[in-house]
């Protein structure tokens, strides 16, 4: 059944209420923890200095360290021949949030500005110096990715003019796209915005990409 | 320029300084839209304090940075949205929430079903569709804020708004197909 946006937005709202309890105590526990913070110099939490996230998490890591404990018993204790496994390597290695960055195999379309793909020089994982670490620019191909899956869209660049492209970025039917000039010096990509916006049938994404980044990564 | 913006005006200054009080007080009114942002990122009460708090001692520590002439509000949100995002590309962060199925904890009825079914479509938006529509439909931020917070211009924040309610419309009507 098709509904008003308006009644999509209060069931929107609705919906998370309904997870979301108030909680009026977090003001001040967060008051307190910037205080300590302050004060100590690191973190400080309620509850002994864990988060609720944090004490899950030891919860769990407890129980995983007796069951392996356990295991390694039981198993030592069954099979007297075989070698004990060892006891460095961790079973539960933690997350590693490491990105990886795979350009699509996007195919020019006829209706992008003119351009080609991304050069060598561009290519790969850029750092921004001035942004959080996580919004990483990544360029291959026809592809580019900002902050990690945050902006994806395309790209050609002709000379030493990039476009950025979306089909986010204009309430069209067509693309939208970010002008912007580079250099590349030495590891060092410099980004600036062309002053002028995009008009016509082109939508204008408005981000903010422009600054400075040194090299992550290469292809 | 809002109450708030000239209160922050005395204020900023102060706690760049190291007033905590001052920052205390800059902070203090922006905590409940920050817990509802990041529970409304992550459907999860207890990660949504977690990232508050861990957003307000960031917040702290970069507080140099806020630019004169920013409003704290959408600095402190954009922390807040970076902080959700970064949470939610965690792998343990996803075991987590696999073992923490959908819990109801208010009405139980037919709404249930329905809000259930509408949480897992949010859930299923790339990050930024759905912190568009939790900004400008959750919080009730106008577009100009929004455009702030997530770094783009109005008119694209406009325009990716329609495509998420487009998207949410689809994903509900696959759910109930």
């Amino acid at each position: 059944m098709m509904t008003s946006d308006s009644e999509l937005r209060r069931r929107f709202v609705m919906a998370i209420d309904e997870v979301l309890p108030p909680a009026p105590w977090l003001g001040g526990q967060v008051g307190d923890a910037v205080q300590r913070e302050r004060h100590g110099g690191r973190r400080a939490l309620e509850g002994g200095g864990l988060s609720p996230r944090l004490r899950l998490a030891a919860g769990a890591a407890a129980v995983l360290i007796t069951v392996i404990a356990v295991t390694t018993l039981l198993f030592s204790a069954g099979l007297h021949n075989r070698t004990v496994p060892n006891p460095s390597r961790n079973p539960t290695p933690l997350p590693s949030p490491t990105y990886t960055f795979t350009p699509s195999p996007a195919v020019r379309s006829a209706s992008w500005p003119p351009g080609g793909t991304v050069p060598a020089e561009l290519a790969g994982c850029w750092q921004p110096k001035l942004l959080m670490p996580t919004d990483t620019l990544c360029l291959g191909g026809y592809t580019f990715d900002f902050g990690q899956d945050f902006i994806v869209g395309n790209v050609v660049v002709n000379g030493s003019e990039i476009d950025f492209i979306s089909d986010t970025c204009t309430a069209q039917a067509t693309y939208g796209y970010d002008r912007y000039h580079y250099t590349v010096t030495g590891g060092a990509l410099v980004l600036t915005k062309f002053p002028t916006s995009n008009t016509g049938a082109w939508g204008n994404c408005g981000w903010r990409l422009q600054g400075s980044y040194t090299k992550l990564s290469s292809p | 320029m809002s109450a708030l913006a000239v209160g922050e005006s005395e204020l900023v200054p102060r706690a760049k300084a190291g007033d905590k009080e001052a920052f205390s007080a800059l902070l203090s009114p922006l905590i409940g839209s920050a817990y509802r942002l990041a529970g409304a990122m992550l459907h999860d009460r207890h990660a949504a304090e977690d990232i508050v708090q861990d957003s307000s001692i960031k917040a702290w520590r970069k507080l140099q940075q806020l630019k004169a002439g920013t409003e704290m509000r959408p600095w402190f949100l954009g922390i807040v949205a970076n902080e959700c995002r970064s949470a939610r590309r965690t792998r343990w962060w996803s075991v987590l929430k696999l073992a923490d199925p959908e819990r109801p904890e208010a009405p139980v009825g037919d709404s249930l079903a329905a809000f259930a079914d509408l949480r897992r479509a949010i859930r299923r938006l790339r990050h930024r569709r759905r912190l568009l529509l939790v900004l400008h439909w959750y919080l009730d931020l106008p577009l100009a804020e929004v455009a702030t917070i997530t770094g783009s211009s109005e008119d694209a924040v406009k325009s990716e708004l329609a495509r998420a309610v487009r998207q949410l419309r689809d994903l509900l009507l696959v759910g109930e197909e």
